[in-house]
């Protein structure tokens, strides 16, 4: 009897041992430290979520700035290239290429240069000027000569889809017929 | 107790690796920065050679010892004169240092295109152990003042760094 009783307490219930009267603390340690364990992972998530973004910012959203040189380059080429070509000597009766292209124009025309007419010299001529510079530096091209809705000339090399640089020059008609667009687009 | 010490070695355990995965995860981005700030400073070379490219591009175009002129000294557009050239060929080869403070290093020459296929060196001072070089042509008119006439031509300026 009084073995019993000593193994139950006041309220009667069974008594616990030591190790059964550390369970709770014990038990709360286990989930603070579960806690903190936790806590720390969604730390390392949050960074690692955080680095991706600005990568992904860096790389995908801020676009670089178009390179100077190439922006100059590129804005030189078409008129400078047109500027020349219409200022050059041709060896058809050493006549420019602007004399060329109002007579190609020209419904009086009677130009011979050389067995072909002037529309197919100067064609000839820009075709090779534009091949040999443009064309070597790997610029795609597409060169025109019109009139109201008459193309008297086109010439291209691989022409230009979508983003291109335009020279373009006026010329006036020997005949009264309008202004005369000489249009260079380089890619 | 000896089950207690062993939970308690797990956890630290854990703990320990967490921390291991983190930092080398921190390591790796640390990597990446470098690699990232290293292809950025040769991105800042390539665009500081191309600047002095256009510089001296603009240089030679303008200089007046190869420009057209015509009636009072009124200078033509994109435009060099063929007897200057002959006479700044000589001349520029001869002043390199002069010529050297304007250009630096590298090479400029004109290229006749139409109707004939000449060829002028006005300036050539390589860098042996250039690392970037940048060619800008610039096509240019060449002027016969005598026979009042224009040639195809294209004014090529190397820059070396």
């Amino acid at each position: 009897m009084l073995g019993q009783r000593a193994l139950q307490d006041c309220a009667g219930r069974p008594e616990r041992s030591e190790v059964e009267k550390r369970a709770p603390l014990h038990h709360a340690m286990t989930l603070h430290r579960k806690a903190q364990l936790e806590i720390m992972g969604l730390v390392v998530v949050v960074i690692l979520v955080s680095l991706g973004f600005l990568f992904a910012l860096q790389f995908v959203v801020l676009q670089a700035p178009e390179n100077p040189r190439e922006t100059f380059v590129r804005e030189q080429m078409a008129q400078n290239t047109l500027h020349t070509l219409v200022l050059t000597t041709t060896t058809c009766h050493e006549l420019s290429m602007t004399e060329l292209i109002q007579d190609c124009f020209d419904t009086l025309s009677d130009l011979d240069c050389g067995g072909r007419s002037s529309c197919e010299f100067l064609s000839g001529v820009t075709s090779s000027i534009l091949n040999s510079t443009l064309k070597t530096w790997q610029r795609n091209y597409a060169f025109t000569l019109v009139r109201g809705d008459a193309v008297r000339v086109q010439l291209k090399h691989k022409g230009c889809p979508e983003d291109r640089d335009v020279g373009r020059m006026f010329l006036p008609s020997r005949d009264g017929g309008g202004n005369i667009l000489v249009r260079l687009d380089v890619c | 107790m000896i089950k207690m010490k062993k939970k308690a070695q797990l956890q630290m355990t854990e703990t320990v690796a967490v921390l291991i995965v983190f930092f080398i995860l921190l390591m790796f981005g640390l990597l990446f920065y470098t690699r990232f700030q290293q292809s950025s400073l040769a991105e800042q070379r390539a665009e500081f050679a191309g600047e002095r490219a256009i510089t001296v591009s603009l240089t030679a175009l303008l200089l007046p010892e190869l420009r057209c002129s015509k009636g009072d000294n009124v200078a033509v557009r994109d435009c060099v004169d063929l007897y200057k050239l002959d006479i700044a060929q000589q001349t520029m080869q001869a002043e390199k240092d002069y010529y050297y403070d304007l250009f630096g290093f590298g090479r400029i020459y004109v290229d006749e295109y139409y109707p004939g296929q000449n060829h002028w060196v006005l300036y050539d001072n390589p860098y042996p152990e250039a690392t970037t070089q940048v060619k800008t042509p610039l096509p240019v008119a060449l002027y016969d003042p005598l026979k009042k006439i224009y040639r195809f031509g294209v004014l090529n300026v190397e820059v070396m760094s």
